[in-house]
């Protein structure tokens, strides 16, 4: 029978971190968890399940949350599209009166499929709020997520990421990461030749350059 | 090694930052500062995976055109638009940041004289506040509104002098002026000009009348 509860902590370096708890069904969102647990079928679940992969103790209590906070996540979503799709106006195709019910319900799953993906896709403030730390913290929860195999949470820290670097430029990039400018002045040359704005020039305006 | 020992973003696998430039969508703008940000961006930027998932196939005239950065003239107008506002809010073009690069090794200062600067920067009246520091995207917004980075701080010339921008901007106004209605001088003559100095008694070596050599 499957645990109700599941108890895990980092035992990297030989040394015992601390002991988070989580639901079985929370643990379930980590494939190496689930793989984990399923090894353990037969084995007691009172002793903490060791976590390689050089998780800091305090990133794991982050996880730890943000599996919490989105173990139902699933269900609940499926719920709220349903409820969504209720409404025949929010059908695409729409379906009416004359189809039959085999045809009706195939696009209705098919629809309600592709929206509990995209939304379970989309971070919510929660999570917005969760990723508000220094950069530094969110690479942690990136490659701990990584490790864990929580594929929502890799997507989630690489969007947070991703938003970071938007619209930056080769500088501000270099500032946020702390990354130093690595080319050779002879490398630097032949890519400003090769690679440089070629056209715009900073007094072109955009019309300049039609 | 720097970036391998103190950036964050070296101790992920390639495989997580192709995730992370995938979530860039079509902002295709970025991987070209990207490509220039370091070695191993480089080398990430041109996986074909990335564009691949950003839609475009290994073989595309986009991604040629791409490699050989020859394609800023088919850009669409909104994109060129958004380089422009980049390039400015880098302040200065390519051109204009070697030549500012190499000014310090010129034995002139030429950089003070108009020509010489970058052309964003000449914009202003004066030449002293550039619009690159502006996030304005507008040419002819107010300077004042958007102050040039470069004014803020002070320089301390001993313990008892501290020059800050509000001493050197009247003597650069002033300088500025009379290059325009006179001949054109020397930057040299410029800076050999600002006479700042500390005559505090700690900072006079001479020989005193006390301690003259017997």
């Amino acid at each position: 029978m499957a645990p109700t509860h599941i108890s895990v902590k980092n035992v990297d370096n030989g040394r015992d971190g601390e002991v988070f708890t989580i639901t079985y069904q929370a643990a379930m969102q980590s494939g190496i968890l689930k793989d984990l647990i399923s090894d353990f079928e037969h084995a007691s679940f009172d002793e903490a399940i060791p976590l390689m992969g050089n998780i800091s103790d305090h990133t794991l209590g982050r996880i730890i949350s943000w599996l919490t906070i989105h173990s139902r996540d699933v269900a609940r979503i499926t719920e709220q599209v349903k409820e969504f799709l209720e409404n025949p106006q929010n059908r695409q195709p729409p379906t009416g009166p004359g189809m039959d019910d085999d045809a009706v319900n195939k696009a209705l799953s098919s629809q309600e499929r592709t929206l509990v993906a995209e939304k379970l896709k989309t971070l919510t403030p929660w999570d917005v709020q969760f990723f508000e730390v220094p950069t530094d913290e969110v690479f942690d929860i990136l490659l701990a997520a990584n490790y864990l195999d929580i594929q929502r949470l890799v997507d989630f820290s690489s969007q947070t990421v991703a938003n970071m670097i938007k619209g930056k430029t080769t500088e501000q990039i270099r500032d946020l990461f702390g990354i130093v400018n690595d080319f050779t002045p002879e490398e630097e040359d032949e890519l400003r030749r090769t690679e440089g704005w070629a056209l715009p020039r900073c007094d072109w305006t955009p019309e300049q350059w039609q | 090694m720097h970036n391998v020992n103190h950036s964050h973003i070296y101790r992920l696998p390639d495989k997580l930052v192709l995730r992370i430039l995938r979530y860039l969508g079509h902002d295709t703008l970025t991987l070209l500062y990207l490509r220039r940000v370091s070695r191993r961006f480089r080398r990430i930027i041109y996986e074909p995976e990335i564009w691949e998932a950003m839609g475009f196939g290994p073989h595309t005239p986009f991604l040629s055109s791409f490699i050989r950065s020859e394609f800023e003239c088919s850009f669409p107008r909104d994109l060129k638009e958004e380089l422009w506002r980049r390039i400015q809010k880098d302040g200065i073009c390519d051109e204009c940041r070697m030549r500012r690069l190499g000014a310090p090794h010129k034995p002139n200062a030429g950089w003070l004289r108009s020509p010489n600067l970058c052309p964003v920067m000449s914009r202003s009246p004066l030449g002293l506040h550039c619009d690159g520091c502006s996030s304005s995207s507008s040419s002819s917004g107010s300077h004042d509104a958007h102050p040039c980075l470069g004014r803020h701080g002070a320089v301390r010339l001993c313990e008892h002098v501290k020059i800050s921008w509000a001493d050197i901007e009247p003597y650069l106004s002033e300088w500025w002026q009379q290059q325009q209605q006179q001949d054109p001088q020397d930057g040299q003559a410029c800076l050999d000009g600002f006479g700042i100095e500390c005559r505090d008694p700690s900072h006079d070596f001479r020989c005193s009348a006390e301690d003259a050599p017997t």
